[in-house]
């Protein structure tokens, strides 16, 4: 049986920019789900003839130096990219959640030992853990993946635990615990539905940071082999031809760009509706008429 | 006289700390680095075919025939000494090969750190103070877009743009001067500098919104203080402790961007060290890059930890944790 | 304006904009303070006598408050000038120096990362343009003269070395050091226990003699009116109700409102009646009120109690009653 929780939510979800990151986020979702419709070619099919052209009727893109069609390359790669990312966040959210959970709510030495582990992974700056994790255990999309999403655990977790520690305390679970819930129900049935909302903000914030992170890894060699491509790689492929055709390189460069504008504005939005005090209120404003309030 | 005593405890707790961190990562590397598939052998020969006495030999040259926690010692006691040991590929000492680039790499990522902080502070009190305003809304807007375009990637956008509007700039080759290397490095750095000025920026701007709407800032206007006094003195002394914490971060991102961005820029630097260290397999290099990247990093945050103990007496008593 | 009169508040009206719709937080408040009057405001939470304090020194948020009416304040040399037309520049010179506020929350008034002494001083090389050593030498005889001991050593110490009560002897020696002519202290008690309470106000007493300066004191505890002041105001719903000499007030309340708030105030003394609660609630200061206020709850409400008021009437010598009515409360 559930003892209800749940928080009060007041105003709107959907405001602007709320819905225009979403629209753009739905277009390139739907354009990399639907890539194996919506591409006019083989990304992998290079057909020298018509290599190293600017964008036309038949190429959209353009092609690249050994006549593979660029949008087409655009939509895979971006599949790539984004299963990737999402694969990251699966990892952590999956090892991450659980652990943070646990931790905040039984103190003790799992807490110290979360804490302290967490430590030791965050002591390696940004992404050298995961190069020495491909060092390591052979490059590969598989291993990059995973690498990162090891990286992306402790704050997965410390955020899941402090957001635990905040609950624990509420009535709703001492309720829970009077009517004789076990633990692990309070934690997954109860505790967890409270802190989605702030779980899914940050989350969507860290899909972001994991393309970037996963197209950096890329860009250096060490994340998506080949004939596998993802935007990364196209970056760095592109990289050479920048002075004759700088549409190779500039297409998956914006295109990780817009994605993760999207991704932080969409996550923006999230935020606002869940912490009222950001909200937007009217102000008086220079001149006395209604205006809103700043950023 | 307590006050200084509880300074130098606390600073002493966490140099402990920085040196306990240290080791427990020296060993994970090790450890890591030991449990991949690849015979050590196979990689420094390359693919040719000797003699099984050459092999002897080469394994004892690498310390490869002791048991394996001596060899951790082995490796950490050479460290201590500077000595990191022998790199797999031209079986020279290692630390040669890391000491001609890693000036490079350091300079490039103290000029960022240096520009980022001149513009993302000035920039997050204005938009803290002053709210509303386009200009704010326009740094915001930087600062988005800023965060979301891999510094990568603005490397290559730049020198696009760079070479169409001023062609002519050199992007390879080496420089002697102070001015030449600053010609290289200005425009890595400023790749470099973007995402930790969108970061900086927004959170001091937080900071200062939220220092002006607090008790004493309050305090301060009701005691007819200069507003510039109150904006430095009152309200961006609390604003910058959670914007350092964020910033020592942001030097160790940096320290990784170096990679990328020096191979953008062919600069030479530890990054495209690393790098081919890691296609080849060249362990001993990869161990002790990761080991100075690591201790760099360790470093500035343990730096930064103490620097907030001098700004803020409540930490040395261990009120904040 | 009469001679003698140090401050005077006419027909003060503050407009809020909040979350929850425009509120109209002041809705006409007349107040006259003279040369070390000490005179309190009293009224329960949110019936607008902080937003008044607020609006003296003009601390409230420009950005989300509109302002109607005139504060008249008179300086040393006699010259009288509008604090709500001044701009904050203007201010400036007059806060600290001739009026100074203490606020309610002595821990987040002051900033934690500066030492109480620092704070102290930098009030006094502002406006006296003293040096850095001259400052935190009297800034050092300050905390003594509040009660603090050793002052020099408590000169060094931070905010959070202090307890709430010393604290708040902080603030007030913050307050006092340009040796203002007007101290506005908002809620000064509100926050500490009842010993330490007592202590503050006997020390608030003791400096107002010594310097004569005058006291407006916000609060919405009777004992602290009753202990401290000369002269209170009983403010309502935004609006000033009664106001005259504390002893009228306490015996011969004349509005409605007062009556019933001493009827429900519990006495250590006198008779032991039925403690009267005050039924219903204060109104939505969302929504402008045409006639009194207080009549949806009060007991001799009328007709004519939903028309405009008449204005403050006088009872007796410098007692005035928003009511028509006069003669108290529920009987």
């Amino acid at each position: 049986m559930r003892v209800k929780g749940k928080q009060q939510r007041v105003g709107r979800f959907f405001t602007p920019s709320v819905v225009i990151s979403l629209a753009v986020l739905a277009v390139i979702l739907i354009g990399v789900l639907f890539a194996g419709v919506l591409a006019p070619y083989d990304p992998n099919y290079g057909d020298l003839s018509s290599a190293m052209q600017g964008p036309s009727a038949a190429h959209l893109l353009g092609t690249d130096q050994t006549g593979r069609d660029l949008f087409s390359r655009m939509l895979y790669g971006g599949g790539t990219t984004l299963l990737g990312a999402l694969g990251v966040v699966a990892f952590a959210v999956a090892l991450g959640v659980p652990l943070g959970l646990f931790s905040g709510y039984y103190g003790g030495w799992v807490d110290t030992l979360v804490l302290r582990v967490s430590d030791i992974v965050i002591s390696f700056p940004s992404l050298l853990l995961a190069f020495v994790f491909v060092a390591a255990f052979g490059r590969g999309f598989g291993n990059t993946v995973v690498a990162l999403g090891i990286l992306y655990i402790p704050m997965t977790a410390k955020l899941t635990r402090s957001l635990v520690l905040m609950e624990r305390g509420k009535t709703y679970v001492e309720a829970a615990r009077a009517v004789g819930c076990s633990d692990t129900h309070i934690l997954f049935l109860e505790i967890f539905p409270n802190c989605a909302s702030t779980l899914t903000a940050q989350l969507t914030l860290d899909f972001g940071y994991a393309i970037l992170d996963l197209a950096a890894m890329s860009f250096i060699g060490l994340g998506v082999q080949p004939p596998t491509s993802d935007w990364g790689a196209m970056l760095e492929e592109g990289q050479v031809m920048l002075f004759t055709q700088p549409l190779l390189a500039l297409a998956p460069g914006i295109a990780i760009a817009v994605t993760v504008i999207a991704l932080n504005i969409f996550s923006d939005g999230v935020q606002r509706y869940i912490d009222p005090s950001q909200r937007q209120l009217p102000g008086f404003g220079k001149r006395g008429k209604w205006g809103k309030k700043a950023d | 006289m307590g006050r200084g005593k509880e300074l130098l405890w606390y600073i002493g707790k966490k140099l402990a700390q920085f040196v306990a961190v240290l080791l427990v990562v020296s060993v994970l590397i090790f450890v890591m680095v030991r449990l991949s598939n690849i015979d050590p052998v196979a990689v420094i020969l390359g693919g040719k075919k000797t003699s099984p006495e050459t092999i002897a030999a080469l394994r004892s040259k690498f310390n490869l025939d002791k048991p394996v926690v001596q060899q951790y010692f082995i490796w950490l006691g050479g460290m201590l000494r500077g000595d990191f040991g022998i790199d797999f590929k031209y079986q020279q000492p290692v630390w040669d090969l890391i000491a001609a680039r890693l000036p490079v790499t350091l300079w490039l990522v103290s000029i960022s750190t240096v520009l980022a902080l001149v513009i993302c502070i000035p920039l997050g009190v204005i938009g803290g103070v002053r709210q509303g305003t386009w200009a704010d809304r326009a740094s915001s807007l930087f600062s988005l877009v800023a965060a979301a375009c891999p510094s990568f990637f603005l490397g290559v956008a730049m020198i696009a743009v760079v070479s169409r509007v001023s062609p002519g700039t050199r992007f390879t080759g080496n420089y002697h001067t102070f001015g030449e290397m600053m010609g290289r490095m200005w425009m890595p750095a400023i790749c470099l500098a973007l995402g930790m000025v969108a970061l900086g920026a927004r959170i001091i701007r937080t900071g200062m919104m939220e220092q002006m709407q607090s008790g004493y800032v309050q305090t301060a206007r009701a005691k007819g203080l200069a507003p510039g006094r109150i904006v430095l003195r009152h309200a961006f002394q609390n604003a910058v402790i959670p914007f350092l914490t964020v910033m020592s971060i942001q030097v160790g991102s940096m320290l990784v961007g170096a990679v990328m961005v020096e191979n953008v820029f062919s600069l030479a630097g530890v990054g495209g060290l690393l790098i081919s260290a890691i296609q080849s397999s060249n362990y001993p290099v990869v161990q002790a890059i990761t080991m100075i990247l690591v201790f760099l990093f360790l470093l500035i945050t343990t730096l930064v930890d103490i620097l907030y103990a001098v700004i803020d007496p409540r930490i040395r008593v261990g009120k904040m944790e | 304006m009469t001679d003698g009169k140090l401050l005077e508040i006419r027909d003060l009206r503050l407009e809020l904009m909040t979350a929850q719709g425009l509120v109209h937080g002041v809705r006409g408040v007349d107040l006259s303070l003279e040369k070390g009057e000490i005179h309190g405001i009293i009224g329960e939470s949110g019936c607008g006598k902080t937003l008044t304090a607020k609006s003296v020194l003009g601390l409230h948020d420009r950005k989300k408050t509109r302002l109607s009416g005139e504060i008249l304040y008179t300086g040393e040399d006699g010259g009288t000038v509008d604090l709500l037309a001044l701009r904050e520049r203007e201010l400036r010179p007059i806060r600290g120096k001739e009026i100074a506020m203490v606020f309610q929350d002595p821990l987040s008034t002051l900033n934690p990362l500066m030492t109480v002494g620092e704070q102290i001083a930098e009030t006094m090389r502002a406006h006296l343009g003293l040096g850095k050593q001259e400052a935190r030498q009297r800034a050092a005889k300050l905390l003594e003269k509040v009660g603090i001991f050793p002052g020099e050593r408590r000169c060094a110490q931070y905010p959070f070395e202090f307890s709430g009560g010393m604290l708040q002897r902080v603030c007030i020696a913050m307050a006092i050091c340009c040796s203002p002519r007007l101290l506005i202290a908002d809620e000064p008690t509100t926050a500490l226990d009842v010993t330490t309470q007592a202590q503050i106000l006997e020390m608030l007493g003791e400096l107002q003699r010594e310097t004569g300066m005058a006291v407006l004191i916000i609060t919405h505890n009777f004992g602290v009116v009753a202990e401290l002041c000369q002269r209170v105001s009983v403010m309502y719903a935004g609006q000033i109700v009664e106001s005259g000499p504390v002893e009228a007030i306490f015996h011969r309340p004349a509005h409605p409102y007062t009556a019933d708030l001493m009827g429900s105030v519990p006495s250590l003394t006198g008779e032991k009646g039925r403690l009267q609660a005050i039924p219903g609630a204060p109104p939505d200061l969302r929504e402008e009120i045409p006639g009194c206020p207080y009549a949806p709850r009060c007991g001799r409400a009328q007709e004519r109690c939903g028309n405009p008021l008449p204005g403050m009437i006088q009872r007796e010598e410098g007692h005035w009653c928003a009511c028509p009515e006069g003669e108290g409360g529920r009987q």
